[in-house]
């Protein structure tokens, strides 16, 4: 190719691609463009501190986390449930807070626990009685009783001399039917606790307390103590 | 960083001419629309690291060519014409029987190269656009498109090739005769 072939040429396709670009310009609307970019640029810089947010909150959760597991390592043996939460925005700009949780349940007796390792077993609050009869000594007997779907009875017994209180709290699945059959020799009262009814059955010597509560089932079984005494025990389950 | 009503200044002198360039390695309208819009956006990012502003324009296509180069190699299937093919196209559309300075006279406006520019593939095409578009040198080329120097050089005169076959009728020593006196332009 001689040197002034080449150089037209050259001249030649440089004037073809600017023909090109100039063309390519009537595609596109640089105004438009420009808008688009802006948002762009806006949603980035939203992305951005978004994710730093996060990442400060995961840093965050992360030590506390881990000062939790290290400083009362024996308190909890047992992991009730893996919770996953995060945020994110959704397509029109809302916050969404998005919640798995993966309960654990191994079914079975778990017998001679203490409070805490019942409560790390079971998905719902635990009551503990605040008030105790004199007799009754404050060193209950906790077992567990779990099912495959979560559903869970926890049995408190509290001992004492010739007296003796049972709590009992089971949270309930779906449609709950139940009847109770009052023997001839006991009689039924009951009163209202917040927004819970609570049926007292009793005979001479016994007691037993029941009612509901945000889908827990409380029983209070008693031996040996006065009814006054079994209500300051209701009263003072928290 | 710079501020966004300075950038602005910058994407409406550019923008289009970097889609264009985009357009012509990609082919598509739409891709070519986004990858020159991330490049901008790339380049409002990293505006702070350009020490040279008059620069900007060869530095934003060198980021839009390199986009549209990876997008390119992901996605090879998208232009399925080869480079031979552009031959065949236009020697159907060959201008045997005319006069050879007329021929020249009608190249230069025809659409015929613009044609045959526009069937190039990479990285033939993004040689093409970086050096006679942008005035990229043969060093700036390897660099942005990260090929040897030699493969740019030998990109090159592969293009030119296939372009300078679009003249097919023309007895090239009488062109280049009439060219070096001065009848080419």
């Amino acid at each position: 190719m001689t040197k002034g072939y080449k150089n037209y040429l050259d001249e030649l396709i440089t004037n073809a691609v600017q023909e090109i670009v100039e063309e390519s310009k009537q595609n596109i609307d640089v105004e438009k463009c420009w808008q688009d970019f802006e948002q762009r640029l806006i949603k980035r810089q939203k992305g951005r501190k978004f994710w730093s947010t996060i990442r400060i909150l995961a840093a965050a959760a992360v030590m506390v986390f881990a000062v939790i597991a290290f400083s009362a390592p024996q308190q909890v043996n047992a992991v009730k449930t893996e919770v996953f939460e995060w945020l994110y925005k959704s397509n029109d700009g809302r916050t969404i807070i998005s919640e798995k949780a993966n309960f654990e349940v191994k079914p079975g007796e778990y017998k001679k626990l203490t409070f805490e390792e019942a409560q790390a077993k079971v998905v719902f609050q635990l009551k503990y009685p605040n008030y105790l009869p004199e007799g009754i000594k404050d060193e209950p007997t906790v077992n567990v009783r779990l099912d495959l779907s979560s559903l869970a009875a926890v049995t408190m017994s509290f001992p004492g001399d010739n007296k003796a209180i049972i709590v009992k709290q089971e949270n309930l699945g779906g449609k709950e039917e139940r009847n109770t059959f009052i023997p001839s020799n006991a009689n039924v009262e009951s009163f209202n606790l917040s927004s819970a009814k609570v049926t007292i059955i009793k005979n001479e010597t016994n007691f037993k307390a029941t009612w509901l509560e945000n889908s827990i089932r409380y029983t209070i079984l008693t031996q040996g103590i006065t009814n006054q005494e079994l209500i300051k025990v209701i009263k003072g389950l928290n | 960083m710079l501020l966004v009503s300075h950038f602005k200044i910058l994407y409406s002198t550019y923008f289009a001419k970097v889609y264009g360039t985009c357009l012509a390695i990609l082919k598509n309208h739409e891709l070519a629309e986004e990858i020159a819009q991330e490049a901008f956006i790339s380049a409002y990012e990293n505006s702070d690291t350009l020490k040279d502003a008059s620069k900007f324009g060869a530095w934003v296509t060198s980021i839009a060519t390199k986009k549209a180069l990876n997008f390119y190699k992901r996605n090879k299937k998208m232009v399925p014409v080869a480079n031979d093919e552009i031959l065949d196209f236009l020697a159907k559309e060959g201008t045997v029987n005319e006069d050879p300075y007329l021929i020249i006279e009608k190249i230069g406006r025809s659409d015929e190269l613009v044609k045959a520019i526009k069937r190039l593939q990479p990285p033939l095409n993004q040689v093409v656009f970086l050096k006679y578009y942008w005035c990229f040198t043969d060093k700036e080329i390897s660099e942005v498109l990260d090929l040897p120097i030699g493969t740019v050089k030998s990109s090159l005169n592969r293009a030119r090739k296939i372009l300078m076959r679009i003249l097919p009728a023309i007895n090239k020593d009488y062109l280049s005769y009439l060219i070096d006196q001065g009848g080419g332009k």
